[in-house]
């Protein structure tokens, strides 16, 4: 998988072990969604070399370049901190957008968890204490909070009914009204 | 989840926990696996008046098998680690991926029970499977 992830997104033609979001960003056609791709591929990659060490190393081989080839692109727009997305370049390459924004941002922050011997995400048995509720959600749960409680109703009243039917009365009127006045003005 | 996973405190009393609101969450995923078609599978879509709803899509079985390799492995519960095992079973044997070349392709239509799947890839796609299969690896292969 990782074999996989490489040979397609980082092909060797579009630079030296960078990230490419190959099914369109050469053809300069990924929408707002696809330009935003790039930087869970970092993240992802990142807490691989997290979970599995021995591949560690090769995978910043390639986290390494691309953060640098991103914030070689963070250099444009009007305020010159604007990042483009094609970070096989050093001039900015005239795009911008929120997925470029979290695409530089995520390879970046990829390559601050590569930290010799960083440890593994916590468990419960290693130091994670988040509580558990293995019915949250579903309806039937809650011991402890409001966890996943199913939505409650009030019952409907005779002065709710009224207050209803006024204020559908109050909207006909102004609609009605609005109608007539635009009519005749 | 990750908030869990960093050890990022719990919200007060009487609010949901970080790990209860991953838990919610694989609840509700789970409870739409859809055999009807495809044998198995999550839809891109809830409802059927979404477009996308016909098309069983990677990232979402994706997203479904990485949380719940993840869940298991914080919580130690088995009944989430063999829910990725279902997923990937159901996953490994779909349209959606090339077992020959390891390709994970876009998705699926249910229109004709996916027989033939989009040939797109999407980085964000192999990054969710790949720190699925991570955590997977972690959980049952490294010693604790």
């Amino acid at each position: 998988m990782l074999n996989t992830t490489v040979s397609t997104f980082f092909p060797t033609n579009m630079g030296p072990n960078i990230m490419v979001e190959t099914t369109c960003e050469p053809l300069g056609n990924c929408n707002n969604d696809q330009r935003s791709f790039k930087a869970h591929l970092s993240q992802w990659m990142a807490v691989t070399a997290q979970l599995v060490p021995k591949y560690h190393d090769r995978i910043f081989d390639y986290l390494a370049p691309s953060a640098k080839g991103a914030a070689g692109q963070c250099d444009g727009g009007s305020d010159s901190v604007t990042c483009g997305r094609e970070w096989n370049s050093t001039t900015w390459d005239g795009t911008y957008g929120v997925g470029e924004q979290m695409c530089a941002l995520g390879v970046i922050q990829a390559n601050m968890m590569n930290v010799v011997s960083l440890k593994p995400p916590y468990t419960s048995v290693s130091g994670g204490t988040s509580k558990s509720d293995p019915n949250a959600g579903t309806g039937t749960s809650g011991t402890s909070s409001s966890n996943g409680q199913a939505i409650t109703y009030s019952t409907i009243t005779t002065g709710d009914k009224a207050g209803a039917g006024a204020i559908t009365a109050a909207i006909l009127l102004f609609l009605m009204g609005g109608t007539a006045w635009l009519l005749i003005a | 989840m990750t908030a869990a996973e960093v050890g990022f405190e719990d919200p007060p009393e009487g609010s949901p926990s970080w790990l209860s609101l991953a838990q919610a969450v694989f609840n509700e995923q789970s409870e739409r696996w859809d055999t009807a078609s495809c044998g198995g599978g999550l839809r891109w879509q809830i409802y059927s008046f979404n477009v996308g709803y016909n098309y069983k899509n990677s990232v979402s079985n994706g997203g479904l098998f990485q949380l719940a390799a993840r869940l298991g492995r914080y919580t130690g519960n088995q009944t989430y680690i063999d829910w990725a095992n279902k997923v990937w079973d159901w996953y490994e044997d779909s349209a959606l991926w090339d077992a020959k070349d390891y390709k994970i392709l876009d998705g699926a239509s249910t229109t004709n029970n996916c027989s033939d799947g989009s040939q797109e890839q999407w980085s964000y796609t192999y990054g969710v499977f790949l720190a699925g299969f991570s955590y997977m690896y972690n959980h049952v292969c490294l010693p604790r």
